[in-house]
């Protein structure tokens, strides 16, 4: 394992960025920022959680001072750090992806993890995580229902050196499974040589990385490392952003091994003439950028290009779209944590239904649960579908 | 003029009106945690770096309102307990809207509806905490324009426009922020909210009464809250051109500059500026990792909005007054729209700070930029910037200030960028290592920073013609030597009028 991420970082690593942060003090972190939006208390924001984090590290704030709105509002979804003008436009020596910059996102995952560190994690985020311990997911569904569904999609691993890897919201959450057979189904039609692991396949270790349980993080990592060295794992198609985000940011030793997104897996045959439209799409679709797949992996166009080549399609951009998407709130600790004021999924709904589409695309299990439960909370006659479940339907 | 009741006594005071206000207003809009507390006290401004402790600017609470009624009865509380207010918009302001210890700050972002456009009459009234950018959009959406655009405007708030006056990079053709507002609602300190305009309530000039509604323009929470405001707006224009060019010898560049900004030439030609190499040198290598010319001493631009035939009309004019003053362009110059840009996208501009630091080397700290900002007159623009480059050498050299010299540095000695009509802002900016700021340092800073203003009154000019920034001790001293003891003696009898109490923003002195 690298010695660099080996050691949890502290406070104390930051505290060059943090300053940073308070000398420049620009406010670019804020106005955009999703917790910011929902809270108006600047204290959630990247300016504002760095003068906690510094006032921690100062001594000026016992963690027993901390409200859980402050801890957990940020989703991950790193609009801070792509807005930020001391990460962007200085050609800044970055090693690795996390040490050098200045992040809302990495703020919190260290409170977290020194709220985990001290036990005082709410209750929703412990179930999870013990969850994530005991049966590999975080909602404490059994590994034997994860086999059963990949046997009876005739798809366990049989020697192919491409796997689908669904995460750990499927099986068990319904739409998560509907988005992944969808994509399974298109697959197959499409004729692509790929398997799934089962239930070897473990939690990404997005999730407790994000709760601020770096340990399990890394046991997460070590298990999915040794599995895919085990049945010779050369490609990885994600279902998710998070995990995709995960691979590709925080794992070490992947060199060999190609991580896609499944979008850009779909695009590329499209693009190829091995997956083709015999059914029009006769509808208004706009689509939500996952932040995991978008700012933070700068995966805009592969989505965009699927939905605008089906025919009869009607694509339309929402107004925060792309870099300047707003988060579905389920990033973080969001889809397990209700914090009472922020009601981010509400919000994104919302400019969705300013478009007066039919449906909603995505390309995140998460934001597919998330947006989903808000359209139909609002009562609004837009449907939420995964871009592989619109494929689907035009083939 | 009433001074702030004693240290001990305001924090009682503070916490009967936090309970008396959780009682009135409801939990959800106060917070007086520790850890939001803290956030709330500093702004961008420099202030903080002449303090050994943050503690000076820590509040009692914030309190976020969501109505002109809440601000009442907050302002109404403040009044009866003698507790000092401190009005915040982006705080992305160089001074005033810090806080101080145990005030309560007035969070005004939570006030941020647009609630009235008349686009016949190009009037729009929003509330105070609506953000720049989100007004920019609401006009973008409807095939209007905004005219007052400020670097920050991500972060700005329209309430904190009017209290700053703030700087539009538009001044050349369309003035500060304060030439767009056309109406205010503000709470006074007696709790009273009224509208004003410039001699009427209605959202227009009139010859009725006085112009009440300029007292707070620039005012910085002195004399009441901003609680609406109502603005003009214009169509979109149709056309933008942008242009820079060269100059070996500065005194052309800023002759150039000069003859660009006429009054003649300000109805398409929105906004010019020059740029020195000392600040083109460092931005350009450090942003672009290219070297500058040597032999190039000033870059001058302009940008030019209007109807398309129109505009290539005037460029035309723009770039013969460009040759006229030997303005050239060569291949090894850097890219053209990375000097538009530059204050264009505040991403570049704040990334500046950067500069200088361990933060281009290894990730680590990055510098505050101390923006200073007099404004003279164009008429002695050059024989100032003369003067002035001397001054700033000091910073420097290492022997006129050892400690400025090992923890401050300059980035831009000054672009002359249009101010009001014939007067021009210097647009200076210094990087500080805020960790290296010592008792000696902060002494040492003082000390040029009334050289700095004593140069700019001598040639006539302000202090300030942004950021207001002035160092806290030297506030009053330098404003009356600004306005002239009658001017500063009439200010003060009117904030002790509106203000008796000295409750609002009382740091901010006069």
């Amino acid at each position: 394992m690298s010695e660099e991420i080996d050691e949890p970082l502290t406070l104390k690593d930051h505290e060059p960025q943090l300053w940073t942060c308070i000398n420049c003090y620009c406010g670019l972190c804020i106005e955009s920022c999703p917790a910011y939006r929902e809270l108006k208390n600047e204290a959630v924001s990247a300016r504002g959680i760095s003068q906690v984090a510094l006032g921690i590290s100062w001594d000026e704030i016992d963690m027993s001072e901390l409200l859980d709105d402050i801890v957990y509002a940020c989703t991950g979804c790193r609009w801070c750090d792509w807005i930020c003008s001391q990460n962007t436009p200085i050609k800044i020596v970055r090693e690795g992806t996390r040490k050098t910059k200045v992040s809302g996102a990495t703020v919190s995952e260290i409170l977290r993890s020194m709220k985990a560190e001290q036990g005082t994690i709410p209750p929703e985020i412990r179930d999870a995580l013990n969850n994530i311990v005991k049966h590999g997911n975080p909602y404490g569904g059994p590994r034997a229902q994860k086999d059963k569904w990949v046997d009876d999609l005739g798809m366990k691993i049989d020697g192919s050196e491409t796997i689908l890897y669904v995460g750990s919201t499927v099986p068990y959450d319904d739409r998560a499974v509907r988005a992944a057979e969808a994509l399974i189904s298109v697959f197959k039609k499409a004729e692509l040589n790929f398997r799934m692991l089962g239930s070897e396949e473990m939690d990404s270790g997005a999730f407790p990385r994000m709760m601020g349980e770096e340990g399990l993080f890394f046991e997460m990592m070590d298990h999915n490392l040794e599995t895919f060295e085990k049945y010779g794992i050369k490609r990885i198609i994600c279902l998710s952003p998070h995990d995709y985000d995960t691979f590709t940011e925080y794992y070490y030793d992947m060199d060999n091994i190609e991580v896609k997104h499944y979008t850009e897996v779909l695009w590329e045959m499209i693009d190829s003439g091995k997956i083709e439209f015999n059914n029009e799409f006769d509808q208004r679709v706009t689509y939500h950028d996952p932040c995991y797949l978008g700012r933070r992996s700068e995966i805009y166009d592969a989505p965009r290009k699927i939905l605008q080549s089906i025919p009869k399609l009607d694509f339309v951009e929402m107004y925060f779209t792309k870099e300047n998407a707003h988060c579905c709130g389920g990033g973080g600790t969001g889809l397990w944590l209700d914090l009472p004021k922020i009601n981010m999924d509400m919000t994104r709904s919302d400019e969705a239904k300013e478009k007066d589409v039919d449906y909603l695309a995505v390309a995140c299990p998460i934001c597919l649960q998330m947006l989903d439960s808000a359209m139909k909370s609002k009562d609004y006659e837009i449907e939420v579908r995964d871009i592989a479940e619109i494929v689907e339907k035009a083939m | 003029m009433t001074e702030i009741k004693a240290y001990a006594n305001v924090i009682k005071s503070s916490q009967e009106m936090i309970d008396e206000l959780t009682t009135s207003l409801g939990k959800e809009k106060i917070s007086d945690d520790k850890p939001t507390r803290l956030v709330y006290r500093i702004t961008h401004g420099p202030e903080a770096l002449l303090h050994e402790s943050l503690d000076d600017f820590t509040p009692a609470a914030v309190v976020r309102p969501t109505s002109t009624e809440d601000v009442q009865t907050i302002i109404k509380l403040a009044d009866k307990y003698g507790v000092p207010i401190v009005p915040q918009g982006g705080r992305t302001c160089t001074y005033g809207a810090e806080a101080m210890r145990d005030c309560i700050v007035i969070d005004t972002a939570t006030m941020d509806k647009i609630l009235e456009i008349d686009e016949g009459s190009y009037r729009i009234t929003a509330e105070a905490g609506v953000r720049v950018v989100d007004f920019h959009r609401y006009l973008e959406e409807r095939g209007f324009m905004c005219v007052d655009f400020p670097t920050m405007n991500k972060a700005a708030t329209l309430g904190a426009r009017a209290a700053l006056h703030g700087y539009n990079k538009f001044e050349n053709r369309w003035g500060s922020a304060g030439y767009h507002i056309k109406g205010l609602e503000v709470v006074l300190p007696n709790g009273e909210a009224v509208w004003l305009g410039r001699g009427t309530s209605k959202p227009t000039k009139s010859v009725v009464g006085l112009n009440l509604m300029d007292l707070f323009i620039g005012s910085r929470g002195t004399l009441g809250v901003v609680t609406k405001v109502t603005e003009r707006f214009i169509d979109m224009p149709p056309s933008y051109v942008y242009g820079i060019r060269a100059f070996k010898d500065y005194e052309d560049g800023l002759k150039t500059y000069i003859d660009l900004r006429k009054p003649l030439n300000a109805g398409l030609l929105w906004r010019s500026k020059a740029y020195h190499r000392w600040f083109l040198s460092q931005a350009v290598k450090g942003m672009l990792e290219i070297d500058f010319p040597e032999d190039v001493e000033m870059l001058v631009d302009y940008h030019i909005l209007g109807e398309p035939d129109v505009v290539e009309k005037m460029e035309r004019h723009a770039i013969r007054i460009m040759e006229d003053h030997n303005g050239f362009w060569r291949d090894d110059m850097p890219p053209t729209d990375i000097i538009g840009r530059m204050h264009e996208t505040i991403e570049k501009y704040m990334g500046m700070g950067g500069l200088w630091s361990d933060r281009v080397v290894n990730g680590g700290m990055a510098n505050r930029i101390i923006p200073l900002d007099p404004m003279i007159p164009d008429s002695r623009l050059l024989e100032y910037y003369k003067e002035y480059l001397k001054l700033l050498h000091e910073i420097e050299d290492g022997e006129s200030y050892p400690a400025l010299a090992d923890s401050m540095k300059v980035l831009n000695p000054a672009g002359p960028v249009p101010g009001d009509v014939g007067y021009s802002k210097i647009w200076i900016l210094l990087l500080a290592n805020w960790k290296k700021w010592d008792s000696e340092t902060r002494k040492e800073f003082k000390d040029w920073f009334r050289r700095h203003a004593e140069l700019a009154l001598r040639f006539d000019g302000s202090i300030t013609g942004t950021h207001g920034f002035i160092p806290r001790e030297m506030e009053v001293d330098l404003v009356r030597k600004e306005v002239g003891e009658k001017a500063y003696e009439f200010m003060k009898l009117i904030k002790k009028t509106i203000d008796p109490k000295n409750i609002m923003n009382p740091k901010v002195r006069f």
